[in-house]
Parts: C-alpha cells; structure tokens; sequence
C-alpha cells in the first residue's frame, strides 16, 4: 500500500558541529534545504521549522550532512488529512 | 496572517525559545525569551498533557481546535523535557486518528463479533465474575492511569478479594523492582534525571537511550555541545545508535553483565578504591546461595570480597568478551570520587533471568564505590511505559502489592489497607495472585488440567503481541470454549483477535488522567477532546462493572458497613452515580480516586500531591511534602539530606526503609551464570528484541501514524554482513528465523542502525504481522518473575518454496 501522509509543519533545533568549516557548511547547506526555513543561528543551535510529508525521513537526511551533530524537536502540527487506513 | 504562516511563528518561537533557554543556562544569565506557553489564535486552545509513550515522562501542550487535535508543542514549562520532543512525541497527536479505531461494544456469538450495548457488555463481564470470581484475572498496565489501575486494584484486590491482577510492567521493570528493594527495602530510583546535568560519566547498561529515550539522551548531549566533557559508556551486546555517540563501546556477550558488574567490584577492592568510608556507614554485605531469595543472607566484607575475587579483569574478558584494559578503565572510573556517575538501564538489565541480581550488582558497585548521594552520581532504572511507575509500583497492581508498597502477604499490612478502605477485617487474600506468565499460562490451560483462571479482563495493553513464547501464552486459548476473554483497547490489535468481548476505550487527552513517570514524578491532564462513538475511558468501565456486581448481590461489593464500597463521593461526601455513564462527567472521578489512592502513599513515605496542586504543576516527585505556609514540596534526591526531608537531621544519607531495620542499604553478590538456554549447534545464534525509535512498543498506536509507519513498515532481522555471507543471505531478502518454540519470516537487515556481532541477531517486535514472540522463551527472573526477552536460541535459513507458499 502506498502511503502518502499530508505535509506538515514542525519546528527543530539542529546542533552544529563545534568545527568551524563543518559548520559554515551545514549552514550553506541548511539554508538552501527544500522545506527548511532557519531562524537565527545561536552556536552551536539553529532553530529551523520543517514543512514535509515525511519530516522523519528528512531529519535522518539533515542528521547525515556535514556538519549536523544532533537534531531535535519542538512543535509538530498535527496534519488534517486522511486517517491511515486499517493495518493489513 | 494566514493560517500556515501562524503555524510556522509558533513552530519557529518555540524552537527559538528553547535555545535562548540553553544559552542562558550555559551563560548563566538570564534569558532574552522566557519559557512560554504556545500563543492561542486561529481558533487552536492549549492545555498541558505528558506525552502517551514512554516513561521518560515528557510535557507537551496539545493544541485543540474544532475538537481535534492538531498540534503538539514540547512544553516549555516542563523540567522532564525543556520544550523538546522526541520522534514518537512529535506523532502524538495522530495516534488518536486511525481509521479503525473501535467505536462499539461487541460480543463474540457463534465465532462473529456482534455490536452490543454498554449496558450489556458490563452485564456479561459482571455475569462471568459472579459464576466463578475466583477464576477472573484482571490484566492492565503501565499505561493504565493511577486512577484507572486504583480503581481495578480497589475492584479486585479490596472487593473480590482476588489478588489475580497484574500489569504488563511485569514484562518490563519487575527486575528493577525487586532490585530497588533487596537493595534499598523501598522500591523505585533515589536520584531523578537532574542528575544528567551533573553527571561527568554516563554508563548505559544495555540499554540504547538515543532511541528509547531520547529526550533525556539530548540532555546529554547537549551539555556536551555546551562545551562540557561528559564521558558516554555504551556497555552492550550490539551497537546502537547511542553507540554513535560514546566515547567507550564496551560490547559484551549476552548475559555476562554479572561478571562485568563483578568485575569492576573486584577493581575497587584490589585497587583499594571502594568507599571504605561510605560503606561502613551505609552499607552491609549479602548474598542469596538459593538464588530465588529476595533478602538472601547477611555475609562480612571479608566474604564478599573473597566472592568478587575470582572476577579479575581476565576472567571477565574471557566471559564477556569485554578486554581486560576496558575492565580495568571501568574499575579507575569507579575508583575516582572526584568524578560523578551515573548508570542508566531499561530493558537489557530488567528482561533478564538474572535480572534481580544483575539490578542489585550495578545498585552495589555504586555504593561500593560511594557514587551515591550526590547529583550526578546515581543509579537509575528507565521504565518503558509512561506509568509503569505511578500506577504498576506505587499502586501495586502487581499480584503480592497493595498501594502504597504494602504487602498482600503481610497481616499488617493488609489490615492497615482494610482500615483505610473501611472493609471487613480479613476481606484481602493474603496469597499473592498470578504473575503474568502464570496467569497467561493458567488461562491458556484447559480448566481440567488445572487451568483455572478462566476469564481475563484486558485493558491497555496488548498480550496478544507483547507476551513471551505466544502459542503457549496466549493463542493456545483457542478451542477453550469455557474461557473468555475480555479486552478494552483503542484499535484492532492481536489481542482483540482472540476476544470474546471488545470495549472501545479512550485514549490518552480524550480522558483525564495522572501518569508517574521514572524520576518518581506525578503528572496530570485533563480530557481535552472527545473520543469517537461509544468509546469510553477504562476507569468509568471498571466502576460500572463494581456497581453491576453490587446490583448482583456480590458480598466484596459491600464495606464494613454494608455500604456498597466503590463509591464516588464530591467534596461535600455526597455520592455520585460515576458508574452510571450519564453522570460521569457530573464529578471528576479522576480527582475523587486519585485524592482517595493518596492517603496509601504516607504509609511508607511516598507521599504525593494532592490532585489540585498537581493540576497546576508539570508534575512534582514524590515525596511531595506540605510546608507551613501550605505550599507543597518536591523531593528531588531520596535518601539524601540536602534534599529528602525524611533523612534525620545530622544523617547525611539515610536508607529510612532498610530491609536489614538499620538504616542501611545492601551490597549484594551474585554470581554470573549461564543464559537459561544459549546458542548451541542446532540453534547457533542469540536473539535479541527489543523497540525502534518509531514505534512505540507493539506498535498499535504509533503504526496508524503515517509517517512512523512508513519510516518503518515492517519487522526485519539484524545480523552482521559476515553471518550473512556465510549463510548466503542477501540484503532484504526473506528468511526464516526459528527458535525451539516458532519460526517466522523476515526481511535481512544489513549495517542498518543496529549492528549486532557475529552469532548476534536483533529483531524488533512491534510488528503485529510478523510476532517475534513466537519464538522468546518464557524461563523468568526467579525473583521478578519478569522474562527474558533478550536470549534466547535461534537459527536462520533461506527460505524454502514450501515455506514461502
């Protein structure tokens, strides 16, 4: 079965990396990402807010870049759309 | 501002506040943005709420509009977790929304499941009490709210006189129960998880917080990212996502933790670095030749050091595979006072047949080592379930407990509970009921072979998946046709497959409820949104099925003064028919039997809250104390005089509840002994389960999540590349898993998240079609009773034509 959650919004804290090339490219890299808008970078914490259908897999995406240490949540939206149907 | 951009600046404050929140703690100064509450607008209301998984015990606000939840915020306000969320809390909301979630009554006639009503689905669950109430088991779980599980120990324990009620947290902590009280005589953690932020070592033993907890595990981390050296321990049998972060992975054999724990006990008084100090002054000595003895035998120092010694760092090595040098670095950690320690365990040390001993040994490395007594140094157990504390421990819905740590074996114990319920002297069996693997087992047996519990009642929990060795335990309830089983839940799960009658339930913020979490922390919630069609909250079942017996004629129904006994009473002691659905909601029976349970938690200094402090809190550890000026106070550390207010004046550090009556705690020895059944030639490999990060548990709330389950659709076994090539498996191909109890088919995976060693396979078991517990064993901690879901035997092959059709 496919499944195909709505888009919804969440909001996370992204650790940087303490080393300063490492972190100059996860800012370059964040600030580009579809979906992710960044707010303002207080070292080593940029809070971020996410619109995705699939936030998790885009965090194990944005944990695997250079330079991302750690990633966090604060707010998620819960979305309107349809109800996932009965497990098989 | 349209209704997404609003969405977004909340989403982006609450982030942004959370961070000026860190700074300021790392800066020591204030900080610029206060913790806040999200703004009202769009029409979304807020109210707090601790989140419906784990037992980390983490506040969210739920935001409400039109009746449906539509946003979780991690609650700023909330010392457990800061702002922050994990991936499961994120999902929170969305486990209220699944398509199928049950919405009737209904009763199994000939083999089909029929809508029915309310009224009869209580009349048949009373019915079938009346003609045997000996025979009626009542199953519930960490997840059961305290007055939920109040209310069902209050129906069996102080009405029937029936001591067959049990949690599933006999599957999960038991282990750390009964190690907390052979140690402390008192059950649950001195320190709280304020000793992350002191700790300079953090030891977890077998266990994988990064996932399983991974709010407290950024506790951690994020001191780390403030600049501050934590030293992270990963003792395990195979790498994790925790492993990521350690600075030491010490991998070890499966069930060798004892010798390890011994091991380091050898260290500190070869190296004379054991707290000779601390020990004399707080500590005796003991050990437990039968094995099975939950306060063993007094031995001398001189003994127990002679039992420590052949554990050399050699000889551990040779048994865990842990080096000797890692052996001996453990040992110098322990033997440095200036440093602070905590270990941290969940499921590795509880799911253990050993797993009494191997509790009491890491509890005695600390004493021994005096990492104890101060913020920081602490040994503490993590439960899985949200109240696995608050209502399975401080309830006492386990078989032998009465609230309030009392005893049902114990005369005086069951008079004090007699007293306090105002029943008739001698109402409450004094023998312990059925464990979890004996009442399943009894169940699942033919009545004429002894099998005589012959109706269970299920709430909020799920057997059907989560109990060891399945067919045995559980489906072998087929074909019985003089048992019946009773299960209130939320969705379809394996459980309700085998029902003779379903109860669609509440779930989580469609009722009130208070949780206890690990830290010994007490939480309420008010209902927040209303559950769908018939479904109702457990609590109001379990007194409606109470009043219908008393309507029955049932005498335990009856108090000492032949009043029925489960009344709800208001404030002015008028009662009120909460049993009757029509005037639930007429009172808040939460409050009512909550403020009720309360009087239990003094009689052995538990003490907490009263409901409407709680109400305005995000919880307060107990033992919850009332000051002059009536306000009420946390106890952050037991034991502990800079902050326990129990510990006499002068004493520094006193175990009030010492089980020797010396105000002492107990270092114990227990040898390491083999796994109650191992890898061998025909079954050459260990088998290991356990949870993801996406799913909670067996998975029935977090697999009608969407996203969570299209992260992780499926079951899969975790091996290592090399055991793989050997025996031709492939990455994502199917083979058969099987054990001396049941086989089933699984998905290869290959340096996954996970990675077990060679002879090491993982397979999570939150998977409804694919039940990994066909194949666990059912052997138990003598002591817990809690089973061993981390060893056992099993062997993998391709899968055949025949066994694929």
């Amino acid at each position: 079965m496919t499944i195909a959650p709505p888009a919804a919004i969440s909001s996370l804290i992204l650790t940087l990396s303490a080393d300063a090339s490492a972190e100059a490219a996860a800012l370059r890299a964040l600030a580009v990402y579809p979906g992710l808008e960044i707010g303002d970078y207080q070292r080593p914490w940029l809070p971020a807010v996410l619109e995705s259908a699939t936030p998790k897999d885009v965090c194990a995406q944005l944990q695997a870049l250079p330079g991302v240490v750690f990633i966090e949540v604060t707010f998620v939206e819960v979305p309107n759309g349809a109800p996932l149907p009965s497990l098989p | 501002m349209q209704r997404r951009d609003f969405i977004k600046s909340t989403a982006l404050a609450s982030a942004t506040a959370v961070i000026a929140q860190r700074l300021a703690a790392a800066q020591g100064t204030t900080p610029t943005v206060g913790p806040t509450l999200p703004p009202a607008g769009e029409g979304i209301t807020w109210d707090k709420a601790p989140c419906r998984f784990c037992g980390t015990g983490c506040h969210v606000q739920v935001g409400v509009r039109d009746g449906k939840v539509v946003a979780v915020q991690g609650d700023q306000l909330a010392d457990v977790n800061k702002g922050l969320l994990c991936m499961k809390g994120y999902h929170v909301g969305g486990i209220l929304y699944g398509e199928d979630r049950l919405t009737t009554p209904q009763l199994r006639r000939n083999g089909k499941l029929e809508d029915i009503s309310w009224e009869e689905a209580i009349d048949v669950i009373a019915r079938r009490i009346m003609r045997n109430p000996d025979g009626f088991g009542f199953y519930g779980s960490g997840q059961w709210t305290v007055p939920e599980g109040y209310a069902a120990q209050m129906l069996m324990k102080a009405g029937l006189g029936n001591n067959h009620i049990e949690p599933n947290a006999r599957l999960c902590m038991a282990s750390a129960v009964t190690g907390y009280l052979s140690v402390y005589g008192v059950d649950e953690p001195a320190g709280c998880y304020d000793d992350l932020d002191a700790a300079d070592v953090v030891i977890n033993w077998g266990n994988n917080p990064a996932e399983m907890h991974p709010v407290l595990f950024s506790r951690v981390i994020d001191r780390r990212s403030r600049g501050e050296k934590v030293t992270l321990i990963d003792l395990s049998t195979r790498r994790t996502r925790s492993t990521e972060y350690a600075d030491h992975y010490l991998e070890f054999k499966p069930h060798t933790d004892l010798a390890i724990a011994n091991g380091i006990a050898h260290l500190l008084i070869a190296n004379g670095t054991w707290d000779r100090e601390f020990v004399e002054k707080h500590c005796n000595f003991k050990h437990d030749p039968t094995a099975k003895s939950l306060h063993g035998e007094a031995i001398d120092f001189e003994t127990y050091s002679a039992a420590v010694a052949p554990y050399t760092p050699e000889k551990v090595e040779e048994i865990s595979g842990v080096s000797a040098a890692d052996m001996r670095m453990l040992g110098d950690l322990f033997g440095n006072r200036n440093l602070r320690i905590t270990s941290l365990w969940c499921m590795g040390m509880n799911q253990h047949s050993r797993g009494t001993a191997i509790n009491r040994l890491v509890h005695g490395v600390h004493l021994l080592s005096g990492h104890f007594g101060r913020p920081g140094d602490a040994p503490t157990s993590l439960t899985g379930q949200p109240s696995a504390c608050g209502t399975a421990r401080e309830v006492g819905t386990l078989c032998h407990l009465l609230p309030g740590g009392r005893l049902v074996a114990k005369q005086p114990h069951r008079q004090e509970c007699e007293e306090l319920w105002n029943l008739p002297a001698g109402r409450i069996n004094p023998k312990p009921g059925y464990h979890t693997v004996l009442m399943w087992e009894k169940f699942c047996t033919p009545t004429t072979a002894g099998g005589d519990i012959d109706t269970i009642l299920v709430q909020v929990t799920n057997p059907g998946q989560s109990l060891p060795d399945l067919k045995r335990l559980f489906r072998d309830k087929q074909g019985l046709e003089d048992k019946f089983l009773i299960v209130s839940d939320v969705y379809p799960t394996a459980t309700t497959e085998l029902a003779d009658l379903i109860l669609p339930a509440a779930l989580w913020v469609e009722k009130n409820g208070v949780f206890g979490n690990s830290e010994r922390r007490t939480q309420q919630w008010f209902k927040m949104v209303e559950p769908p069609g018939q479904a109702r909250p457990d609590v109001w079942m379990t007194l409606a099925i109470a009043h219908r017996l008393f309507e029955l004629g049932h005498p335990g129904m009856r108090d000492r003064d032949g009043i029925y006994f489960m009344r709800t009473l208001d404030d002015d002691g008028t009662e009120v028919p909460t049993w009757d659905w029509a005037h639930f909601h007429d009172i808040n029976a939460d409050r009512a039997l909550f403020n009720d349970y309360r009087r239990f938690t003094f009689l052995k200094h538990k003490n907490v809250a009263p409901y409407d402090v709680l109400v305005k809190s995000r919880g307060m550890r107990w033992p919850v104390i009332e000051q002059p000026d009536g306000t009420f106070k946390e106890t952050p550390f037991r034991f502990m005089e800079f902050s326990d207010p129990y510990v006499k004046p002068g004493a520094g550090i006193q175990f009030y509840h010492s089980s020797t009556g010396d105000d002492r705690a107990q270092i114990w020895f227990n040898p390491y002994e083999p796994a109650a059944e191992e890898p061998d030639e025909t079954y050459p490999f260990w088998l290991c389960t356990g949870r993801v990060i996406e799913h909670w548990h067996t998975g029935t709330m977090t697999m009608r999540v969407p996203q969570l389950r299209g992260s992780m659709p499926n079951a899969y076994v975790e091996m290592h590349p090399n055991d793989a090539l050997k025996l031709g498996f492939t990455q994502g191909e199917i083979v058969v898993v099987e054990s001396r109890r049941g086989s089933i088919e699984l998905p290869v995976w290959l340096n996954g998240r996970g990675r077990p060693p060679t002879g090491s396979v993982f397979v999570p078991f939150f998977d409804q079609n694919l039940l990994i517990n066909d194949l666990t064993i059912n052997d138990t901690c003598p002591i817990s009773k809690e089973p061993d879901y981390k060893k056992c035997a099993v062997r993998l092959r391709r899968r055949t034509v025949t066994s694929a059709a």
